[in-house]
Protein backbone atom coordinates (compact mmCIF):
# COMPACT_ATOMS: atom_id res chain seq x y z
CA UNK A 1 0.00 0.00 0.00
CA UNK A 2 2.72 2.67 0.90
CA UNK A 3 4.40 1.80 -1.76
CA UNK A 4 1.79 1.88 -4.52
CA UNK A 5 -0.60 4.22 -3.15
CA UNK A 6 1.78 7.38 -4.60
CA UNK A 7 1.97 5.65 -8.06
CA UNK A 8 -1.26 5.04 -8.31
CA UNK A 9 -3.19 7.45 -6.38
CA UNK A 10 -5.88 4.84 -6.14
CA UNK A 11 -7.35 5.46 -2.42
CA UNK A 12 -8.81 8.50 -1.27
CA UNK A 13 -8.89 7.68 2.57
CA UNK A 14 -7.03 4.60 3.68
CA UNK A 15 -8.66 2.72 7.22
CA UNK A 16 -5.35 1.50 8.34
CA UNK A 17 -6.15 1.44 12.08
CA UNK A 18 -9.38 0.08 11.60
CA UNK A 19 -8.30 -2.42 9.02
CA UNK A 20 -5.80 -3.90 10.96
CA UNK A 21 -8.50 -3.97 14.09
CA UNK A 22 -10.70 -5.89 11.25
CA UNK A 23 -7.97 -8.64 10.18
CA UNK A 24 -7.16 -9.69 13.45
CA UNK A 25 -11.14 -10.42 14.48
CA UNK A 26 -11.21 -12.33 11.26
CA UNK A 27 -8.40 -14.14 11.70
CA UNK A 28 -9.56 -15.14 14.95
CA UNK A 29 -12.80 -16.29 13.18
CA UNK A 30 -10.66 -18.14 11.15
CA UNK A 31 -8.72 -19.92 13.44
CA UNK A 32 -11.56 -20.71 15.61
CA UNK A 33 -13.32 -22.46 12.40
CA UNK A 34 -16.18 -19.97 12.18
CA UNK A 35 -15.45 -17.38 9.69
CA UNK A 36 -18.49 -15.75 8.13
CA UNK A 37 -18.29 -16.13 5.00
CA UNK A 38 -15.72 -16.85 1.84
CA UNK A 39 -14.80 -12.98 2.15
CA UNK A 40 -14.25 -12.97 5.86
CA UNK A 41 -11.00 -11.02 6.40
CA UNK A 42 -10.83 -9.97 3.03
CA UNK A 43 -9.72 -5.82 1.87
CA UNK A 44 -12.26 -4.52 -0.03
CA UNK A 45 -11.93 -0.53 -1.15
CA UNK A 46 -14.94 1.08 -1.48
CA UNK A 47 -15.40 3.59 -4.37
CA UNK A 48 -15.97 6.96 -2.24
CA UNK A 49 -19.57 7.48 -2.69
CA UNK A 50 -20.38 4.69 -0.62
CA UNK A 51 -20.98 5.89 2.84
CA UNK A 52 -18.59 4.47 6.23
CA UNK A 53 -20.02 5.88 9.43
CA UNK A 54 -17.55 7.88 10.70
CA UNK A 55 -15.68 8.76 7.77
CA UNK A 56 -15.68 11.60 4.88
CA UNK A 57 -17.73 10.94 1.61
CA UNK A 58 -16.34 13.15 -0.80
CA UNK A 59 -17.47 11.69 -4.27
CA UNK A 60 -14.17 13.06 -4.96
CA UNK A 61 -15.21 16.75 -5.19
CA UNK A 62 -13.68 19.51 -3.10
CA UNK A 63 -18.23 20.32 -2.82
CA UNK A 64 -18.12 17.44 -0.23
CA UNK A 65 -15.17 18.25 2.03
CA UNK A 66 -15.57 17.77 5.13
CA UNK A 67 -19.13 15.62 5.16
CA UNK A 68 -18.60 12.76 7.31
CA UNK A 69 -21.39 9.85 6.76
CA UNK A 70 -23.35 9.11 9.73
CA UNK A 71 -23.95 5.39 8.85
CA UNK A 72 -22.67 2.70 6.72
CA UNK A 73 -24.28 2.62 3.67
CA UNK A 74 -26.38 -1.39 3.23
CA UNK A 75 -23.39 -3.02 1.11
CA UNK A 76 -20.93 -1.58 3.64
CA UNK A 77 -23.78 -3.66 6.32
CA UNK A 78 -23.48 -6.27 3.98
CA UNK A 79 -19.69 -6.98 3.61
CA UNK A 80 -18.89 -6.12 7.28
CA UNK A 81 -21.99 -8.66 7.96
CA UNK A 82 -19.59 -11.86 5.83
CA UNK A 83 -16.47 -10.28 7.70
CA UNK A 84 -15.08 -8.63 4.88
CA UNK A 85 -12.56 -5.74 6.02
CA UNK A 86 -13.17 -2.15 4.97
CA UNK A 87 -9.85 -0.91 3.65
CA UNK A 88 -10.80 2.08 2.43
CA UNK A 89 -12.28 4.85 0.14
CA UNK A 90 -11.50 4.56 -3.65
CA UNK A 91 -10.76 7.64 -6.17
CA UNK A 92 -13.21 8.47 -8.49
CA UNK A 93 -14.43 10.97 -11.25
CA UNK A 94 -16.11 13.40 -9.61
CA UNK A 95 -19.59 12.53 -8.56
CA UNK A 96 -18.93 9.18 -10.69
CA UNK A 97 -20.27 11.63 -13.62
CA UNK A 98 -17.74 10.77 -16.42
CA UNK A 99 -15.85 7.30 -17.84
CA UNK A 100 -12.29 8.28 -18.08
CA UNK A 101 -11.84 8.70 -14.28
CA UNK A 102 -9.07 11.55 -14.23
CA UNK A 103 -11.50 14.10 -13.17
CA UNK A 104 -11.40 14.45 -9.50
CA UNK A 105 -10.23 16.92 -6.18
CA UNK A 106 -7.72 14.30 -5.59
CA UNK A 107 -6.09 13.82 -8.81
CA UNK A 108 -6.44 10.85 -11.65
CA UNK A 109 -5.56 7.85 -10.86
CA UNK A 110 -3.55 5.69 -12.77
CA UNK A 111 -3.92 2.32 -14.57
CA UNK A 112 -1.71 -0.48 -13.11
CA UNK A 113 -0.43 -2.09 -16.94
CA UNK A 114 0.93 1.34 -17.74
CA UNK A 115 0.79 4.88 -15.60
CA UNK A 116 0.73 6.94 -18.07
CA UNK A 117 -2.79 6.05 -19.04
CA UNK A 118 -6.21 6.86 -17.48
CA UNK A 119 -7.90 3.30 -15.35
CA UNK A 120 -11.23 4.58 -17.13
CA UNK A 121 -13.86 5.51 -14.80
CA UNK A 122 -15.69 6.06 -13.00
CA UNK A 123 -14.72 3.99 -10.50
CA UNK A 124 -11.04 4.69 -11.42
CA UNK A 125 -9.66 4.06 -8.26
CA UNK A 126 -11.42 0.51 -7.41
CA UNK A 127 -9.65 -0.52 -11.11
CA UNK A 128 -6.41 0.61 -9.65
CA UNK A 129 -6.85 -0.77 -6.50
CA UNK A 130 -7.70 -4.19 -7.60
CA UNK A 131 -5.42 -4.50 -10.72
CA UNK A 132 -2.45 -2.94 -8.58
CA UNK A 133 -2.74 -5.43 -6.42
CA UNK A 134 -3.66 -3.30 -3.12
CA UNK A 135 -6.50 -5.59 -2.33
CA UNK A 136 -8.28 -8.38 -4.03
CA UNK A 137 -11.66 -6.36 -4.13
CA UNK A 138 -13.70 -3.07 -4.66
CA UNK A 139 -16.57 -1.92 -4.74
CA UNK A 140 -17.94 0.36 -7.79
CA UNK A 141 -20.83 1.87 -8.73
CA UNK A 142 -21.88 1.78 -12.87
CA UNK A 143 -24.50 4.35 -14.15
CA UNK A 144 -23.31 3.87 -17.59
CA UNK A 145 -20.75 1.54 -17.16
CA UNK A 146 -18.34 2.87 -14.26
CA UNK A 147 -17.73 -0.57 -12.93
CA UNK A 148 -17.46 -2.28 -16.34
CA UNK A 149 -14.95 0.48 -17.72
CA UNK A 150 -12.57 0.54 -15.60
CA UNK A 151 -12.63 -3.09 -15.41
CA UNK A 152 -12.05 -3.53 -18.83
CA UNK A 153 -8.94 -0.87 -19.27
CA UNK A 154 -7.78 -2.18 -16.47
CA UNK A 155 -7.44 -5.91 -17.09
CA UNK A 156 -10.75 -6.98 -14.12
CA UNK A 157 -13.61 -9.15 -13.87
CA UNK A 158 -16.76 -6.10 -13.50
CA UNK A 159 -20.13 -7.11 -12.80
CA UNK A 160 -23.06 -5.00 -13.04
CA UNK A 161 -25.89 -7.29 -11.20
CA UNK A 162 -29.60 -6.35 -12.36
CA UNK A 163 -30.93 -3.29 -11.63
CA UNK A 164 -32.26 -3.12 -8.18
CA UNK A 165 -30.29 -6.54 -6.94
CA UNK A 166 -27.94 -4.83 -4.66
CA UNK A 167 -29.14 -2.14 -2.72
CA UNK A 168 -27.63 1.15 -3.89
CA UNK A 169 -30.38 3.79 -2.06
CA UNK A 170 -28.11 4.81 -0.18
CA UNK A 171 -25.18 6.04 -1.84
CA UNK A 172 -24.44 9.25 -3.50
CA UNK A 173 -26.91 8.88 -6.41
CA UNK A 174 -25.93 9.66 -9.75
CA UNK A 175 -28.95 8.56 -11.93
CA UNK A 176 -31.31 7.07 -9.69
CA UNK A 177 -33.24 4.67 -12.35
CA UNK A 178 -29.88 4.02 -13.77
CA UNK A 179 -27.61 3.40 -10.72
CA UNK A 180 -26.03 0.23 -9.74
CA UNK A 181 -23.38 -1.40 -8.02
CA UNK A 182 -20.80 -3.75 -8.39
CA UNK A 183 -17.89 -5.73 -7.77
CA UNK A 184 -14.26 -5.93 -9.53
CA UNK A 185 -11.94 -8.58 -8.82
CA UNK A 186 -8.68 -9.81 -10.59
CA UNK A 187 -11.36 -12.87 -11.69
CA UNK A 188 -14.96 -14.35 -11.71
CA UNK A 189 -14.22 -16.44 -8.75
CA UNK A 190 -13.71 -13.68 -6.83
CA UNK A 191 -16.64 -11.47 -8.19
CA UNK A 192 -19.09 -14.28 -7.48
CA UNK A 193 -17.95 -14.85 -3.59
CA UNK A 194 -18.55 -10.45 -3.59
CA UNK A 195 -22.20 -10.45 -5.44
CA UNK A 196 -23.34 -13.11 -3.70
CA UNK A 197 -22.55 -11.27 -0.15
CA UNK A 198 -23.62 -8.20 -1.79
CA UNK A 199 -27.05 -9.08 -3.46
CA UNK A 200 -27.82 -11.51 -0.67
CA UNK A 201 -27.76 -15.08 -2.63
CA UNK A 202 -26.62 -18.28 -2.03
CA UNK A 203 -23.01 -19.09 -3.08
CA UNK A 204 -23.08 -19.43 -6.64
CA UNK A 205 -22.05 -22.42 -8.05
CA UNK A 206 -19.55 -21.70 -10.77
CA UNK A 207 -18.94 -25.09 -12.29
CA UNK A 208 -22.93 -26.06 -11.89
CA UNK A 209 -23.90 -26.11 -15.56
CA UNK A 210 -23.82 -29.01 -17.77
CA UNK A 211 -20.73 -29.10 -20.85
CA UNK A 212 -23.14 -27.70 -23.62
CA UNK A 213 -21.65 -25.14 -26.17
CA UNK A 214 -22.55 -21.70 -24.95
CA UNK A 215 -25.22 -19.66 -26.98
CA UNK A 216 -23.56 -16.66 -27.85
CA UNK A 217 -25.18 -13.86 -29.13
CA UNK A 218 -23.63 -11.00 -31.18
CA UNK A 219 -25.79 -8.04 -32.07
CA UNK A 220 -23.77 -6.00 -34.82
CA UNK A 221 -25.76 -3.05 -34.58
CA UNK A 222 -24.33 -0.28 -31.95
CA UNK A 223 -21.61 -3.20 -30.20
CA UNK A 224 -19.52 -3.80 -32.86
CA UNK A 225 -19.60 -0.62 -35.17
CA UNK A 226 -16.47 1.44 -35.14
CA UNK A 227 -13.78 0.88 -32.65
CA UNK A 228 -9.78 -0.10 -32.43
CA UNK A 229 -8.37 -2.35 -34.40
CA UNK A 230 -6.65 -4.72 -32.10
CA UNK A 231 -9.79 -4.33 -29.97
CA UNK A 232 -12.01 -5.96 -32.71
CA UNK A 233 -9.13 -8.33 -33.47
CA UNK A 234 -9.23 -9.88 -29.82
CA UNK A 235 -12.76 -9.96 -29.21
CA UNK A 236 -13.42 -11.24 -33.10
CA UNK A 237 -10.64 -14.08 -32.50
CA UNK A 238 -11.97 -15.01 -28.86
CA UNK A 239 -16.24 -15.58 -29.67
CA UNK A 240 -15.71 -18.73 -31.40
CA UNK A 241 -13.39 -20.30 -29.21
CA UNK A 242 -16.09 -19.53 -26.45
CA UNK A 243 -19.26 -21.10 -27.80
CA UNK A 244 -21.71 -21.40 -31.11
CA UNK A 245 -22.32 -17.72 -32.25
CA UNK A 246 -25.40 -16.45 -33.83
CA UNK A 247 -26.29 -13.01 -34.84
CA UNK A 248 -29.13 -11.26 -33.50
CA UNK A 249 -30.92 -7.80 -34.43
CA UNK A 250 -32.01 -5.60 -31.72
CA UNK A 251 -33.49 -3.03 -33.47
CA UNK A 252 -33.34 0.38 -31.85
CA UNK A 253 -30.20 -0.15 -30.18
CA UNK A 254 -28.99 2.84 -31.69
CA UNK A 255 -31.35 4.46 -30.03
CA UNK A 256 -29.86 3.82 -25.67
CA UNK A 257 -27.01 6.28 -26.01
CA UNK A 258 -29.70 8.95 -26.61
CA UNK A 259 -31.97 7.64 -23.67
CA UNK A 260 -29.52 7.54 -21.27
CA UNK A 261 -28.58 11.23 -22.51
CA UNK A 262 -31.97 11.98 -21.99
CA UNK A 263 -32.52 9.96 -18.65
CA UNK A 264 -28.93 10.30 -16.70
CA UNK A 265 -28.44 14.01 -17.21
CA UNK A 266 -31.71 15.42 -15.94
CA UNK A 267 -31.74 13.05 -12.69
CA UNK A 268 -28.32 14.26 -12.13
CA UNK A 269 -29.17 18.05 -12.49
CA UNK A 270 -32.08 17.13 -10.27
CA UNK A 271 -29.18 16.14 -7.11
CA UNK A 272 -26.94 18.61 -8.13
CA UNK A 273 -29.69 21.99 -8.62
CA UNK A 274 -28.82 23.58 -5.26
CA UNK A 275 -25.22 23.15 -5.78
CA UNK A 276 -24.96 24.49 -8.84
CA UNK A 277 -27.09 27.92 -8.32
CA UNK A 278 -24.57 28.39 -4.98
CA UNK A 279 -21.34 26.32 -5.60
CA UNK A 280 -20.91 25.93 -9.12
CA UNK A 281 -16.70 27.12 -8.87
CA UNK A 282 -15.85 24.59 -6.33
CA UNK A 283 -16.44 21.82 -9.23
CA UNK A 284 -13.08 20.71 -10.95
CA UNK A 285 -11.98 22.77 -14.12
CA UNK A 286 -12.14 19.96 -16.83
CA UNK A 287 -13.09 20.41 -20.83
CA UNK A 288 -16.16 19.09 -20.29
CA UNK A 289 -16.61 19.81 -16.15
CA UNK A 290 -19.55 19.11 -14.62
CA UNK A 291 -21.67 22.19 -14.57
CA UNK A 292 -21.18 22.71 -17.93
CA UNK A 293 -22.55 18.67 -18.71
CA UNK A 294 -25.65 19.59 -15.99
CA UNK A 295 -26.57 22.51 -17.38
CA UNK A 296 -26.70 21.69 -20.75
CA UNK A 297 -29.50 19.29 -19.46
CA UNK A 298 -31.68 22.13 -18.85
CA UNK A 299 -32.71 21.49 -22.65
CA UNK A 300 -34.18 17.80 -22.06
CA UNK A 301 -38.08 18.53 -21.25
CA UNK A 302 -40.41 16.46 -18.85
CA UNK A 303 -41.53 15.37 -22.46
CA UNK A 304 -38.51 13.81 -23.78
CA UNK A 305 -38.02 12.09 -19.85
CA UNK A 306 -40.84 10.68 -20.42
CA UNK A 307 -40.39 9.59 -24.38
CA UNK A 308 -36.96 8.19 -23.19
CA UNK A 309 -38.49 6.09 -20.31
CA UNK A 310 -40.89 4.85 -23.36
CA UNK A 311 -37.98 3.70 -25.49
CA UNK A 312 -36.77 2.34 -22.62
CA UNK A 313 -39.57 -0.37 -22.16
CA UNK A 314 -39.29 -0.96 -25.69
CA UNK A 315 -35.41 -1.71 -25.73
CA UNK A 316 -36.15 -4.05 -22.60
CA UNK A 317 -38.59 -6.00 -25.05
CA UNK A 318 -36.25 -6.01 -27.55
CA UNK A 319 -33.13 -7.01 -25.85
CA UNK A 320 -35.57 -9.82 -23.79
CA UNK A 321 -35.91 -10.99 -27.38
CA UNK A 322 -33.13 -10.80 -28.68
CA UNK A 323 -31.83 -13.12 -25.62
CA UNK A 324 -34.44 -15.92 -26.48
CA UNK A 325 -32.66 -19.58 -27.17
CA UNK A 326 -29.71 -18.05 -26.40
CA UNK A 327 -27.37 -17.72 -23.09
CA UNK A 328 -25.44 -14.71 -23.34
CA UNK A 329 -24.94 -11.59 -26.01
CA UNK A 330 -21.63 -10.62 -26.28
CA UNK A 331 -19.59 -7.75 -27.11
CA UNK A 332 -16.16 -5.79 -26.54
CA UNK A 333 -16.98 -3.69 -23.26
CA UNK A 334 -15.31 -0.67 -24.59
CA UNK A 335 -14.48 0.15 -28.04
CA UNK A 336 -10.81 1.15 -27.25
CA UNK A 337 -7.86 0.13 -24.87
CA UNK A 338 -6.70 2.61 -22.20
CA UNK A 339 -5.84 5.96 -23.54
CA UNK A 340 -2.87 8.43 -22.67
CA UNK A 341 -4.53 10.52 -19.64
CA UNK A 342 -5.26 13.67 -21.85
CA UNK A 343 -5.52 11.67 -25.22
CA UNK A 344 -7.45 14.20 -26.83
CA UNK A 345 -8.88 11.45 -29.43
CA UNK A 346 -8.25 7.96 -30.55
CA UNK A 347 -8.41 6.25 -34.34
CA UNK A 348 -11.15 4.13 -34.95
CA UNK A 349 -11.18 0.96 -37.42
CA UNK A 350 -13.30 2.94 -40.41
CA UNK A 351 -10.82 5.79 -40.44
CA UNK A 352 -12.60 8.42 -38.13
CA UNK A 353 -11.49 10.05 -34.97
CA UNK A 354 -13.51 9.99 -31.46
CA UNK A 355 -13.37 11.77 -28.33
CA UNK A 356 -12.13 8.72 -25.77
CA UNK A 357 -14.91 10.35 -23.00
CA UNK A 358 -17.84 9.97 -25.73
CA UNK A 359 -17.20 6.68 -27.44
CA UNK A 360 -16.22 4.96 -23.92
CA UNK A 361 -19.63 4.10 -22.82
CA UNK A 362 -21.50 3.13 -26.25
CA UNK A 363 -21.39 -0.65 -25.27
CA UNK A 364 -22.35 -0.33 -21.50
CA UNK A 365 -24.84 2.36 -21.45
CA UNK A 366 -27.90 0.28 -22.87
CA UNK A 367 -27.38 -1.87 -20.34
CA UNK A 368 -27.57 0.46 -17.67
CA UNK A 369 -31.26 1.50 -19.95
CA UNK A 370 -32.37 -1.85 -19.68
CA UNK A 371 -31.20 -3.03 -16.32
CA UNK A 372 -29.98 -6.61 -17.81
CA UNK A 373 -26.82 -7.96 -16.26
CA UNK A 374 -23.78 -7.87 -17.71
CA UNK A 375 -19.85 -8.55 -16.66
CA UNK A 376 -16.78 -7.76 -18.11
CA UNK A 377 -13.57 -9.93 -18.14
CA UNK A 378 -10.05 -9.97 -19.54
CA UNK A 379 -9.96 -11.06 -23.25
CA UNK A 380 -6.70 -10.25 -24.13
CA UNK A 381 -3.89 -7.85 -24.02
CA UNK A 382 -3.34 -5.38 -27.22
CA UNK A 383 0.14 -5.30 -28.96
CA UNK A 384 1.31 -2.80 -26.79
CA UNK A 385 0.09 -4.73 -22.96
CA UNK A 386 -3.23 -3.09 -22.47
CA UNK A 387 -5.95 -5.11 -21.41
CA UNK A 388 -8.84 -5.52 -23.48
CA UNK A 389 -12.52 -6.60 -22.00
CA UNK A 390 -15.48 -8.68 -23.19
CA UNK A 391 -18.76 -8.23 -22.01
CA UNK A 392 -21.32 -10.77 -21.53
CA UNK A 393 -25.20 -9.94 -21.03
CA UNK A 394 -27.64 -12.38 -19.92
CA UNK A 395 -31.31 -11.93 -19.23
CA UNK A 396 -32.43 -10.26 -15.63
CA UNK A 397 -32.19 -12.05 -12.28
CA UNK A 398 -29.79 -14.41 -14.58
CA UNK A 399 -26.55 -13.67 -12.67
CA UNK A 400 -26.07 -16.92 -11.58
CA UNK A 401 -25.80 -18.13 -14.91
CA UNK A 402 -24.02 -14.82 -16.05
CA UNK A 403 -21.38 -15.35 -13.68
CA UNK A 404 -21.08 -19.53 -14.67
CA UNK A 405 -20.86 -18.57 -18.28
CA UNK A 406 -17.79 -15.93 -17.48
CA UNK A 407 -16.30 -18.44 -15.45
CA UNK A 408 -16.29 -20.59 -18.35
CA UNK A 409 -15.28 -18.09 -20.69
CA UNK A 410 -12.61 -17.25 -18.39
CA UNK A 411 -11.28 -20.71 -18.83
CA UNK A 412 -10.70 -19.99 -22.20
CA UNK A 413 -9.58 -16.52 -22.89
CA UNK A 414 -6.97 -16.05 -19.57
CA UNK A 415 -4.28 -18.93 -20.14
CA UNK A 416 -2.06 -17.00 -21.68
CA UNK A 417 -2.69 -13.82 -20.26
CA UNK A 418 -1.62 -12.29 -16.39
CA UNK A 419 -3.89 -11.70 -14.12
CA UNK A 420 -2.41 -8.87 -12.88
CA UNK A 421 0.50 -6.71 -14.05
CA UNK A 422 4.07 -6.73 -12.67
CA UNK A 423 4.38 -3.93 -10.61
CA UNK B 1 -25.05 14.26 4.72
CA UNK B 2 -25.91 13.62 0.60
CA UNK B 3 -27.90 16.95 0.89
CA UNK B 4 -26.54 19.48 -0.90
CA UNK B 5 -24.82 22.71 1.30
CA UNK B 6 -25.99 25.94 0.98
CA UNK B 7 -23.21 28.53 0.58
CA UNK B 8 -22.72 31.74 -1.32
CA UNK B 9 -22.04 30.93 -5.18
CA UNK B 10 -18.19 32.68 -5.26
CA UNK B 11 -18.88 33.13 -9.29
CA UNK B 12 -20.19 31.56 -12.64
CA UNK B 13 -18.51 29.06 -14.72
CA UNK B 14 -15.51 30.14 -16.99
CA UNK B 15 -17.91 28.50 -20.15
CA UNK B 16 -17.92 31.22 -22.63
CA UNK B 17 -21.63 31.90 -24.21
CA UNK B 18 -20.97 30.54 -27.52
CA UNK B 19 -19.40 27.26 -26.28
CA UNK B 20 -22.53 27.02 -24.28
CA UNK B 21 -25.09 28.16 -27.07
CA UNK B 22 -23.06 25.19 -28.90
CA UNK B 23 -23.51 21.98 -25.70
CA UNK B 24 -27.15 22.69 -25.50
CA UNK B 25 -27.40 22.58 -29.81
CA UNK B 26 -26.01 19.65 -29.58
CA UNK B 27 -28.22 17.96 -27.25
CA UNK B 28 -31.06 19.50 -28.67
CA UNK B 29 -30.14 17.54 -31.78
CA UNK B 30 -29.16 14.41 -29.53
CA UNK B 31 -32.86 14.42 -28.02
CA UNK B 32 -34.54 14.76 -31.29
CA UNK B 33 -33.41 11.04 -32.74
CA UNK B 34 -36.04 10.04 -29.51
CA UNK B 35 -39.30 11.33 -31.68
CA UNK B 36 -38.33 9.50 -34.47
CA UNK B 37 -39.91 6.06 -33.18
CA UNK B 38 -43.68 5.52 -33.41
CA UNK B 39 -44.18 3.87 -30.05
CA UNK B 40 -48.11 4.15 -30.26
CA UNK B 41 -49.88 3.30 -26.79
CA UNK B 42 -46.43 1.99 -25.17
CA UNK B 43 -46.13 3.42 -21.70
CA UNK B 44 -42.96 4.52 -19.89
CA UNK B 45 -40.48 1.84 -18.39
CA UNK B 46 -41.44 2.82 -14.76
CA UNK B 47 -38.78 2.87 -11.64
CA UNK B 48 -41.39 1.75 -8.92
CA UNK B 49 -40.60 1.05 -5.39
CA UNK B 50 -43.03 -0.62 -3.59
CA UNK B 51 -43.01 -1.62 -0.11
CA UNK B 52 -42.16 -5.33 1.14
CA UNK B 53 -45.24 -5.78 3.01
CA UNK B 54 -48.48 -6.28 1.28
CA UNK B 55 -50.41 -6.03 4.18
CA UNK B 56 -53.69 -4.20 4.44
CA UNK B 57 -54.79 -2.51 7.54
CA UNK B 58 -58.45 -2.94 8.01
CA UNK B 59 -60.02 0.29 7.24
Amino acid sequence: MERLQPRLNAFITVLSESALDEAAAAEARWRAGRPLSRLDGVPVGLKDLIHVAGVPTTAASTILKGAVAGADSEVVRRLRGGGAVILGKTNLHEFAYGPTGDVSAYGAARNPWDERRITGGSSSGSAAAVAGGMCPLALGSDTGGSVRIPSALCGLVGLKPTYGRVPCGDVLPLSWSLDHLGPMASCVEDAASAYALLAGAAPVQLAGEGKRDLRIGLCRELFFGPMEAEVRRLVEAALPRLGQVREVSIAHIGLAPYVVQAIMAPEALAFHRPWLDTRRDDYQRATFSLPQRLLAAEEISAVDYVQASRLRALLIEEMEAALDDLDVLAMPTVPLAAPLLGQAEVELDDGSRALPAGITTRNTAPLNVTGFPAISLPCGLTTAGLPVGLQLVARPWQEDWLLQAAYRCEGHLNQHVPRLPEL
Amino acid sequence: MSEPASEPSRGEADESNADRDFRRRQVRRAIQHLWQVPLGDRGPAMVLKLPQSHEVSPS
